[in-house]
């Protein structure tokens, strides 16, 4: 049972990932900007300039527009044009802030690419492992990469020892609804909230 | 006593869950029924155990 933790450290890679400009494989994707990521964890940088740093990676190479719609389950079609535009913010600025501040427990995790599993022409599954030191063990990570632009490959999600983030979250949106008799608002609300603490 | 020795060793990992969360007890829960899960279909890989239909319904870019 330490996928919980290992779900966490994971997180933060999951927003760590290099810009993808040009045709790669995903799994040489995943591999470099991993290796980006634990670069910019174990600079010099302070604090500040590293959460900086990795929202921006996040911003080029994450689908977080993508992860909100999935987060919102079957309550995406009910949303209307002004509700859809705040949720993209507020979920963008909920991701980011969601991430960054679990960025200051971790540093330089060390992650090797195994093998990747294209699904579909849509996605493929990237294998990683995290590799196991004195403090902790080896951690199984799965990437959903989005490869509809081979140009543009983005992250949809991260699974960790079998555990999604992706889907974690969006059961902690439904319930967020479901006890506010579907009221979007209350999501929309708490989003907000969250991100101006 | 297992409950309380997974508690203690993951206690930081925890906290962190519950600081970040917007519903601590949902986010545990789904945690916990995504391991179950895995745990009753004796399967090694996220993607014999999840469902992926959702996923084809979104496009954004």
């Amino acid at each position: 049972m330490k996928k919980i933790f290992a779900f966490f450290l994971f997180s933060i890679i999951f927003i760590s990932n290099t810009n993808n400009s040009f045709s790669i494989e995903p799994d040489v994707f995943i591999q470099s900007t991993v290796n980006r990521a634990a670069n910019t964890l174990s600079s010099n940088l302070t604090k500040e300039e590293r959460v900086l740093k990795l929202k921006q990676i996040a911003r080029e190479t994450v689908d977080i527009t993508g992860i909100g719609f999935y987060s919102l389950g079957s309550h995406r079609k009910s949303l209307d044009k002004d509700q859809l535009s705040t949720y993209k913010k507020v979920f963008a600025e909920y991701f980011l802030k969601s991430f960054s501040s679990r960025l200051a427990e971790y540093s330089n995790p060390e992650i090797e690419v195994i093998s990747k599993n294209k699904i579909n022409k849509n996605y493929t599954i990237v294998l990683s492992k995290l590799i196991a030191t004195d403090s902790r063990p080896e951690v199984k990570i799965e990437w959903r990469v989005y490869t509809k632009n081979p140009d543009n490959f983005l992250i949809r999600d991260l699974i960790i020892e079998g555990l999604s983030l992706a889907r974690t979250q969006k059961e902690e949106f439904n319930s967020i609804i479901s006890s506010n008799d579907g009221n979007i608002e209350a999501l929309l609300k708490n989003l907000s909230d969250f991100s101006s603490k | 006593m297992t409950g309380i020795d997974f508690r203690a060793k993951n206690i930081d990992s925890f906290e962190n869950l519950e600081k970040n969360s917007m519903d601590f007890y949902a986010s545990v829960r789904s945690l916990y029924l995504q391991d179950r899960q895995m745990k009753i279909s004796n399967s090694n890989t996220i993607t014999e155990a999840m469902d992926d239909s959702d996923w084809e319904e979104i496009e954004t870019k």
